[in-house]
């Protein structure tokens, strides 16, 4: 086919000064210009506030990609004023073409692909959704209960009261409004009067620590006439009692229980939680006589025989006060839940032995509180079975706990109590608190139907819209679904020698197929992804689900993050990086290779 | 041209270091350190660089000099005396005021720092910060005060032994090795009893200065450690190829030559022409051999491309520098181009050789997304190659912008605006070449091809800056001159790119050797650019008006 460029030129010249405006030099360079100035903007904007930002309002914004789009126009227009094309156009075409053909697969990419990651633990059932890094609200409609989701992007969105998020309930006249969001949300207890008459004292202490800026509450209320023993991160312990004075006599007394046997470990149960430091092992002699040996916390070591007369008292010194064997099962099994033996042979001995002791071996301090008055707590701190402080605690006053930088402070105290819960975002970050947002109920005029009210992310919430109709709602990330599952089947971290920095990351996945059966084992590495379906031709085409090692979690090892890609646009990525490359080689290198060499210091 | 290298060659083998009190086998005793295991002198280098900022020790009170060697395993066997030494650097100058230190000195005795009370109360509270968030934003005062702990901490472990794991593990080759006061956990009471007297010896005979027993003691002990352990304990011939490595400072003598050289094409060009250009050659090809066995080197101990830090990023573009002038002065056969890189050369080999804080020449093994030897060298490499050809083209255009303004000779400049366009032309390809290929890089590694990262757009806009440079020269917005002063301000963006992301930015996934300091310096030379531009053009325009 043969086009007559002149004969176009004259048939449509308004169509060609068109195509000669949009393809000059001077609109590239405005093109050009913006661009660059744009970017560096935005990485200052990115370093002085936040990538968010900057995506928001340069790289991911609409005028950016209208813009991208004129670069596209004035480059293919250029190309179409060279016609027809010569062999010193060749690498000026080919060039031009290739960002068209980059930008072009970028664009494919983006409308038919997705990016979103997979947070994987070991063991646990294969995932069919993916989860994408944009927040969403998730709404059930009243009418057929579907769930719709609704983008809710809180990390650009300015919400303030007034200036709330609104948007309708799916097939309803109702509205949601969502006026605030934190990103450290924690469930703090309170305690309001109950009207049951079995109801007790109740009380909130709250643990505060300046160096660590934290703040931890200890809600207690009296369900059982048992101490409620709570674990202060431990190292400590606090314990809710009736009356302190017995309580004490108690901390300094500890049973220990020990199923001990021949070849394996023995069983341990001890009422403090800790270990009592008593060895022991079931030994057999030549005579087939049951011995006990026995190495204690001092280092000694003694053997003795087994009478089988149960209870037998082993002499174990002044430290412990009772030492006594409670059974004995010569070829030892769990048999309906109860230790029994299997025969009268002793091919797996094994003895129940029972510790008591009165010195306390739990070293650990403990804050015994018990309810005194309507603005008192008694108090008792224990150290190594002795109190070192006690006396009162009065409401909204701290005192230090002598537990390091830890004060304890009564929050609230309330002779009849009900524990509630209620969330509130906190001043201070800390691991342990978890993003949300405030949520209200609108009527169909807009007017409040609910009280505003935090929820967490991931959690779903129930809210009624009517005396009859309730509807649930949930914060979170947006998830995808995918039509094939992926499960973590191992995760190894291999370090460097000598040292706990990661060498590497290796995820073993598993796919399933939408039959929930294995279709393919693939291995996911830094710089080396795993694939699905798999094949280097998919890959090629870009019809190939990436997944890339991401993130792990140092504390879990059973746990990896994975990032997916799904990019039907990369070949022509690819196609236009080579088109580029080979462009400008051809462009700066094999122009005319007719010309002659002085000819070179001539312009362009 | 044959005889002259040969010559200097020679001259260099010369240059062999003197072995003072320093003893001549302690490479032989390795240690596992921050992930590998290396000859105990480089570790004695690096922990003397890190504590002190200097690879020597100067003791005030009779200026004498001790080797790292020295100072090092002077913490080691009697560390009392060193804690008084003023060892340990603080060149913030803001946090020595603060610390009630005295003003003229930058380095501070042990002693004195860890019971500073205000160091102590500034120290906890980034430790609280860093306790409450995972990732702070800490500032420069907050990131100085963690930089002296860690110092701090090195000294003291250096003191209690804790830092010395010379012991090799029994059989496994990635095995975790053992200090001295650990080996019975690894070999039992007889070996660590033997081991200890080993130490005690050495100690011994270097507190009464027994040189030449310390000497024999120190190989002794080589061997008894190597014996332990034979087949993980690394080969003689890799620590001595370390150690020879890190005692011919091949960066530093390859910079003395290119400066001789630089200095013999400037005298000669006029008078001896031909003697000076082929003088020049010569010790060029030297300093380049001395570039390439560095390299060689450093990629075999380290087992990967030498692109993955500032220093060695520099080192190789100052390499690339070289290497495409020796091209384009092959082709052309005119000084010019080594003329230009000589300098650009010469400065980038200082600034790697005495920064030691923004680059340091440790060797370290690599963070995990980096562990890819072809994409790593690939785009890595090519990346560094364009700022290496883009940093010629600045030479050359300061050369050219010279002569056009400051000595309006307009016959001479345009063969430099020429060889400036062929520089350009290979720093375009190779940028271009090089984005594209971390962008399909990343494609595999993090799972998107482009992202917006600075480092990347960073390279998109340094690239773009170039295009609107040559596609300004096509529409004839501006001549030969105007791209001449176009490119030195479109490397300032390559500058941003490579030095900015990581040091002012401090964002984004590039940001793996973020270091402090040297901002001063960068800004004083973009300062410095605008002046002379500025002043050039001024003088340019006073002359063609005046002349028309």
């Amino acid at each position: 086919m043969s086009f007559d460029i002149i004969q176009f030129r004259k048939n449509y010249p308004e169509t060609w000064r068109l195509i000669l405006f949009l393809g000059s030099i001077q609109w590239a360079g405005i093109l050009l210009t913006t661009i660059a100035v744009a970017c560096a903007v935005a990485t200052v904007m990115e370093s002085k506030v936040s990538t968010d930002l900057a995506r928001r309002y340069i790289y991911h914004a609409p005028w950016f990609h209208v813009w991208l789009i004129c670069l596209c126009i004035n480059l293919f227009c250029v190309t179409l004023t060279r016609l027809p094309w010569k062999r010193k156009h060749y690498g000026f075409v080919i060039t031009h073409f290739g960002i068209i053909t980059l930008l072009f697969g970028a664009m494919i990419g983006s409308w038919f692909g997705f990016e979103a990651f997979a947070n994987l633990k070991k063991g646990e059932e294969p995932l069919y959704r993916l989860t994408q890094n944009e927040s969403v609200m998730i709404v059930q409609s009243p009418k057929d209960h579907f769930f719709y989701s609704i983008p809710l992007p809180v990390e650009t969105l300015k919400l303030s009261e007034k200036k709330p998020k609104i948007f309708t309930i799916p097939d309803s006249n109702y509205y949601l409004s969502v006026d605030a969001h934190s990103p450290q949300l924690a469930r703090v207890p309170e305690l309001i009067p109950s009207t049951e008459s079995a109801s007790s004292d109740g009380a909130i202490i709250e643990f505060s620590s300046e160096l660590a800026g934290q703040k931890i509450s200890f809600p207690f209320t009296h369900a059982t006439a048992e101490p409620q023993i709570s674990d202060f991160f431990q190292m400590a312990r606090v314990v809710w009692v009736n009356e302190i004075a017995s309580f004490e006599k108690k901390i300094n007394q500890w049973s220990e229980t020990q199923m001990v046997f021949e070849k394996v470990e023995p069983i341990i149960s001890n009422s403090s939680g800790l270990f009592s430091g008593y060895r022991f092992q079931v030994q057999t002699n030549d005579k087939k006589e049951i011995t006990l040996f026995v190495e204690m916390p001092n280092g000694k070591k003694e053997t003795f025989p087994i009478s089988k007369k149960f209870p037998q008292i082993l002499n174990l010194g002044s430290a412990v006060t009772q030492a006594t064997v409670n059974g004995y099962w010569a070829d030892f099994e769990m048999k309906e839940g109860k230790p029994s033996t299997k025969s009268s042979n002793p091919d797996n001995p094994a003895l129940l032995i029972r510790l008591e002791g009165k010195q306390s071996i739990d070293p650990r301090p403990h804050l015994l509180i018990a309810p005194l008055d309507p603005e008192h707590l008694a108090f008792s701190l224990i150290r190594n079975g002795k109190s070192y402080a006690n006396g009162k605690l009065k409401n909204g006053v701290p005192v230090s706990t002598g537990w390091g930088p830890w004060t304890v402070v009564v929050k609230s105290i309330q002779p009849h109590a009900l524990l509630q819960y209620r969330i509130e975002p906190q001043a201070l970050p800390s691991p342990d608190l978890i993003p949300g947002v405030r949520v209200q109920l609108l009527d169909p005029e807009k007017r409040p139907l609910s009280d505003k009210k935090w929820i967490f992310s991931g959690e779903t919430e129930t809210m009624a819209i009517s005396s009859t109709q309730v509807i649930q709602m949930a914060f979170g990330l947006k998830t995808r679904p995918i039509d094939f599952g992926v499960q973590l089947n191992h995760f190894e971290v291999p370090r460097d020698e000598g040292s706990d920095t990661p060498a590497g990351f290796i995820s073993t996945l598993w796919f399933y197929n939408s039959d929930h059966r294995v279709m393919r084992e693939d291995h996911a590495e830094m710089n080396y992804p795993a694939t699905y379906p798999g094949g280097f031709w998919r890959s090629v085409i870009g019809l190939n689900y990436k997944f890339s090692q991401a993130s792990w979690n140092p504390e879990n090892l059973e746990e990896s993050t994975l990032q997916v890609l799904y990019d039907p646009g990369w070949p022509l990525k690819w196609i236009g990086s080579l088109m580029i490359s080979f462009g400008i080689i051809i462009m700066f290198y094999f122009k005319d290779p007719h010309k002659k060499q002085n000819q070179e210091t001539q312009s362009l | 041209m044959k005889k002259n290298p040969l010559y200097l060659f020679l001259l260099t083998l010369l240059c062999v270091p003197l072995f003072g009190w320093n003893s001549p086998d302690l490479w032989q005793v390795a240690i596992q350190e921050q992930g590998r295991k290396k000859p105990l002198t480089t570790m004695t280098q690096e922990s003397l660089m890190t504590l002190s900022g200097r690879s020597t020790f100067t003791r005030p009170s009779d200026a004498r000099k001790f080797s790292a060697q020295e100072v090092i395993l002077g913490i080691w066997f009697n560390p009392e005396p060193w804690k008084k030494e003023p060892l340990i650097l603080v060149n913030y100058r803001p946090l020595v005021e603060a610390l009630g230190l005295d003003q003229k000195n930058s380095r501070f005795a042990y002693e004195e720092l860890q019971i500073n009370s205000v160091y102590l109360m500034k120290l906890k509270e980034v430790r609280e910060i860093r306790m409450r968030k995972s990732n702070p934003q800490l500032d420069r005062m907050q990131k100085e005060i963690e930089s002296l702990s860690t110092k701090l901490s090195l000294f003291q472990n250096l003191s209690l032994g804790r830092t010395f794991e010379i012991v090799p593990h029994p059989n496994e080759k990635g095995g975790h090795w053992s200090t001295l006061e650990r080996t019975e956990e690894l070999y039992g009471n007889t070996i660590s009893q033997k081991l200890a007297a080993n130490y005690e010896g050495l100690r011994i005979a270097y507190l009464d200065n027994q040189q030449e027993q310390f000497h024999k003691l120190v190989l002794e002990f080589a061997q008894e450690l190597r014996s332990l352990s034979p087949e993980v304990y690394p080969t003689i011939s890799i620590l001595e190829k370390e150690y020879r490595y890190s005692e011919l400072h091949p960066f530093r003598k390859a910079w003395i030559f290119y400066a001789i050289a630089l200095f013999i094409l400037l005298i000669t060009v006029r008078w001896q022409e031909s003697l000076g250009y082929r003088l020049a050659w010569g010790l060029i090809l030297c300093g380049f051999g001395f570039q390439i066995y560095g390299f060689v080197i450093r990629t075999l101990i380290s087992g990967r491309p030498p692109v993955t830090n500032m220093y060695e990023t520099i080192i190789w573009c100052a390499f690339g520098v070289v290497l495409f002038a020796l091209i384009l002065e092959a082709i052309y056969r005119k000084r010019q181009f080594l003329l230009a890189a000589c300098p650009v050369a010469v400065i980038s080999l200082i600034l790697a050789d005495t920064q030691s804080s923004i680059f340091s020449s440790a060797i370290h093994p690599l963070v995990p997304v980096l562990r890819n030897n072809f994409w790593l060298t690939v785009h890595v490499l090519t990346i560094t190659l364009s700022y290496a050809a883009f940093a010629l083209s600045l030479a050359i255009s300061h050369m050219a912008f010279w002569q056009v303004t400051f000595r309006n000779q307009k016959s001479e400049s345009n063969l430099l605006f020429f060889y400036n366009y062929r520089a350009l032309q290979i720093g375009v390809l190779l940028i271009a070449i090089g984005t594209l290929l971390g962008a399909v890089w990343a494609n595999y590694s993090w799972g998107r091809f482009w992202d917006w990262d600075p480092k990347e757009t960073w390279a998109l806009i340094a690239f773009l800056s170039y295009l609107i440079l040559l596609h300004g020269k096509l529409a004839g917005w501006w001549s030969d001159l105007g791209v001449a002063v176009g490119s030195i301000i479109a490397f300032q963006c390559v500058l941003m790119a490579w030095y900015g992301v990581n040091f002012v930015l401090g964002v984004g996934l590039h940001s793996y050797g973020f270091g402090v300091g040297g901002f001063q310096y960068v800004l004083g030379y973009v300062a410095l650019e605008i002046v002379f531009i500025a002043t050039g053009l001024m003088k340019h325009r006073f002359v063609k008006s005046h002349s028309s």
